[in-house]
């Protein structure tokens, strides 16, 4: 399958602080991919250097087989870009903006423009300086839809946004990711709708890629442990392939990041005397868990 | 092809909406400094803002368009669309120079055709070509910083550290300077003033095909030097197309009405501005001049004194006696000394002879087109004598503002209007309240100009100023060098036209002038002084033939 994004060894440095670093990353055709991570953790840096809007420091990315610093025309054609941070033309309204956007794309879908308009609810009447933020995120989703992209890049889509503008807005991705294979990499520091979106899910800590893998592969190896045993344990107790160890008397909790059939028996061999449950993490908790475990990793190395 | 030329429109189009109200308002802007410029002296502030805000309004809008979409950073919506960013800059460039400067510059002109000035049609297209120009130049900041400006704010911030930095850049290498004369100089100015915008663009080219700003910098400097180089042998008389050519070499030495003249020699000149190429001067004699007039050339230093379009070619006289003139005239001393007038009287009637020259502001063009000379023949008369206490006072038509420096300098600033009437004040005398006398020295010696070039029958309106900008700062700081006194007379003239004639200018063999209507004893003194003159003339090639 061709991959729609592909980057290797992409870095970008800001003077000393290397905002992204030596990332390697690669999205098939037709995946939602959601890029986790938290606040300045590099996400939007990487969307720039993405969309070709930064220049690497070192590296190289291709979106559509085409270098990003010499996206063009006919490339952006084929793309669809939604950012947080950009600047739409404020002064005209959203009925103007989508004339004025409409001939640039050929393969414009004037009735799924109307159908959009009418599910996402913009008011298309009103100039932009006076829409809300979240009327100006459906706004740009719309111009980043209509035109049927192969690839949709949303940086930050969802944030800010009211929880009515959200669902929308999360409607509107849904019913288009669901009916065409179109691909999609988004950002976003908040887990709660990439469950509903995502086929692949990475997240970036300090600009480094730590985890790059499909949602569900992600969900079924980690797993919530909950052990109580007879007799308190001994200080200093430690688990291969686990985070968040605590141990408190004789109650022992972990959450394991290999968790297989295998580790299973091995984990309840174990333990066979205490008692031991193993419980599913929903992805928010898997992303809670991997931000603290990448914290304390920080600071252990600062 | 087509389909570049229809995305093209479509991007006019959506620039155009986003600044016609911005641009009507700086037509309007130009317009109503058409209007105001009859207002009473008393309202020379508002005169001013609207001028001021005339000749900014354009400028501003084309930053704020070039801001619309701007090129550098990554937030712009268009960025990360399919618009081609060479047709993004041509749709910048076609909006900015067709629908804001390009009417605006018009505007600027058609209204003389309203001002009773009798102009020529060549007259207006002068005013094209040096409001052009000045604009140019203006445009040519607005460029290389609107496109890196992200918005008004920054734009100023910006052009005036860009300004700050050329001006401080000139001083290092004096020959680039912001152009005096845009019009009439064949020199490196008239280049740059043409090439700049340019240099601008190619900057621009740059910044737009790769988005970065360091190949943009370098772009500018690169495109720079070459400019400088271009600019040094730059020998193109922007106007010359436009000027009234020879009438040929006929070159009869000697005219008889009104008054008797006859070109006596021509040399070089020494002058601190050079500008490429030699400045020449005629020395003409006239005779049978009735006392109290005066002859004017009319086609000496064209220049165009006023902005924004209200820019007539203006001309002014200049005589030898002007040891100490404000351009800077090398006069043999010799000859001056013997001739035993007054220092810089640029003003009073001329007894006889008449240097004309072509020096460093102006047309050396005079010799290089081989243009006629001609000159009016006008009666000058004292109108007013005024005691001046101080450095403020105010001219009918005009202001003098005076501003004290260090070390007892004065640097006399002025601003100017046209008058519609042939004279630069009424006939009257002005009256006493028109003076403003506060604390505070400044010699000054006005200088009435006639305005009107080439022209011999013309109607005059007139202009208290006679230099641009930048040279009137420096003779201005010249006069008032020394001590200053605590008042001093001045002298307010009326002139009137009697008649005009020409001369050609054509190089003329120095011969030995006729008698002139002067004392036996200050005849003898000049003639020798001329023969002396001569002598030295002649000497180098004697000396290179032996």
């Amino acid at each position: 399958m061709e991959n729609v994004i592909e980057t290797h060894g992409l870095t970008r440095r800001f003077r000393s602080l290397e905002a992204v670093h030596d990332l390697d990353l690669t999205l098939g055709a037709g995946k939602v991919f959601a890029f986790l991570g938290r606040n300045g953790a590099g996400k939007t840096t990487t969307i720039k250097l993405l969309a070709g809007l930064l220049a690497p420091s070192d590296g190289e990315s291709r979106l559509l087989g085409t270098p990003s610093s010499e996206l063009g025309p006919s490339d952006w054609q084929r793309i669809g870009y939604v950012s947080e941070n950009q600047r739409l033309y404020e002064w005209m309204t959203g009925r103007e903006l989508l004339a004025f956007a409409r001939p640039l794309y050929p393969t414009w879908d004037r009735a799924f423009e109307d159908d959009l308009v009418r599910k996402l609810v913009i008011p298309v009447d009103r100039r932009l300086a006076q829409c809300s933020r979240g009327e100006k995120m459906k706004l740009a989703l719309l111009l980043a839809l209509a035109f049927r992209p192969k690839l949709l890049i949303l940086d930050e889509p969802f944030s800010g946004l009211d929880p009515l503008s959200r669902e929308e807005l999360l409607a509107g991705v849904l019913e288009v990711t669901s009916q065409e294979a179109w691909s999609v990499f988004f950002s976003t520091h908040d887990v709660d709708e990439v469950e509903r979106l995502a086929d692949d899910v990475g997240v970036i800590e300090s600009g480094r890629l730590e985890l790059h893998e499909p949602l569900e592969a992600l969900q079924a190896r980690f797993r919530r442990v909950h052990v109580v045993l007879p007799a308190p344990l001994p200080a200093g107790v430690s688990e291969p392939g686990a985070i968040e160890v605590a141990a408190e008397g004789n109650v022992l909790r972990f959450v394991h990041t290999r968790f297989s059939v295998e580790v299973e028996a091995e984990l309840r061999r174990r333990f066979a005397a205490g008692q031991i449950e193993i419980g599913t993490l929903s992805l928010r908790e898997i992303f809670l868990a991997l931000a603290r475990a990448f914290q304390q990793r920080s600071l252990a190395h600062a | 092809m087509r389909e570049r030329w229809g995305m093209l429109r479509h991007l006019m189009a959506k620039d155009w909406r986003y600044v016609r109200a911005w641009a009507m308002t700086s037509w309007a802007l130009v317009a109503a400094a058409w209007a105001v410029i009859d207002l009473d002296p008393d309202l020379w502030f508002l005169t001013a803002l609207v001028h001021v805000l005339a000749l900014l309004a354009p400028f501003l809008v084309f930053g704020r368009l070039l801001q619309l979409d701007p090129v550098l950073g990554d937030t712009s919506f268009w960025l990360t669309r399919p618009i081609d960013r060479r047709l993004q800059l041509a749709s910048k460039m076609a909006v900015g120079f067709g629908a804001v400067l390009g009417p605006c510059l018009l505007l600027s002109v058609l209204p003389l055709a309203f001002r009773g000035l009798d102009l020529a049609p060549r007259d207006y297209a002068l005013a094209v070509g040096s409001m052009m120009v000045r604009y140019l130049f203006i445009a040519w900041v607005m460029l290389v910083v609107g496109g890196v400006a992200r918005s008004l704010a920054e734009t100023f911030l910006l052009a005036t550290a860009f300004v700050g930095m050329i001006v401080l850049g000139t001083k290092v290498y004096e020959r680039v300077w912001i152009p005096a004369d845009f019009v009439h100089e064949p020199s490196l100015r008239v280049g740059l003033a043409v090439l700049l915008p340019l240099q601008a663009l190619v900057s621009l080219y740059v910044l737009y095909r790769w988005r970065r700003l360091a190949p943009a910098a370098a772009a500018f400097v690169l495109a720079g030097m070459a400019i400088i180089a271009v600019g040094r042998e730059w020998r193109w008389n922007l106007m010359a197309p436009l000027m009234a050519k020879t009438l040929g070499k006929s070159a009869g030495t000697r005219i008889d009405w009104p008054i008797r003249a006859q070109i006596l020699a021509e040399h070089g000149l020494r002058s601190s501005e050079e500008v490429g190429g030699s400045g020449r001067a005629l020395l003409v004699r006239f005779e049978g001049i009735p006392d109290g007039v005066s002859l004017v050339h009319t086609a000496y230093e064209t220049t165009a004194t006023l902005w924004n379009g209200r820019q007539v070619p203006s001309v002014q006289q200049t005589d030898w006696r002007m040891e100490d003139d404000p351009e800077r005239h090398w006069i043999p001393s010799p000859i001056e000394a013997g001739l035993g007038c007054p220092r810089r009287s640029s003003t009073s009637a001329i007894e006889h002879d008449v240097q004309v020259s072509g020096n460093g502001l102006g047309p050396e063009s005079l010799a290089r087109l081989e243009g006629r000379l001609r000159f009016l023949v006008v009666r000058t008369s004292v109108s007013q004598r005024a005691r001046v206490f101080g450095g403020s006072l105010r001219f009918p038509g005009g202001r003098i503002v005076a501003r004290h420096g260090r070390d007892g300098e004065a640097v006399v600033l002025r601003e100017e209007r046209l008058a519609p009437s042939p004279f630069p004040w009424p006939h009257q005398p002005p009256s006493p309240q028109l003076f403003d006398p506060v604390s505070g020295d400044c010699l000054v010696l006005e200088m009435p100009a006639v305005h009107r070039g080439g022209g011999t029958d013309l109607p005059l309106a007139a202009t208290e100023s006679r230099y641009p900008d930048w040279s009137r700062r420096r003779v201005f700081r010249e006069m008032a060098r020394g001590p200053i006194p605590e008042s001093t007379e001045m002298v307010f003239l009326e002139r009137e036209v009697l008649g005009a004639f020409e001369l050609p200018f054509t190089y003329v063999e120095p011969t030995r002038p006729p008698e002139a209507a002067v004392s036996p004893a200050k005849q003898r003194a000049r003639d020798a002084l001329w023969e002396k003159w001569l002598d030295a003339q002649a000497a180098p090639e004697t000396s290179a033939a032996k």
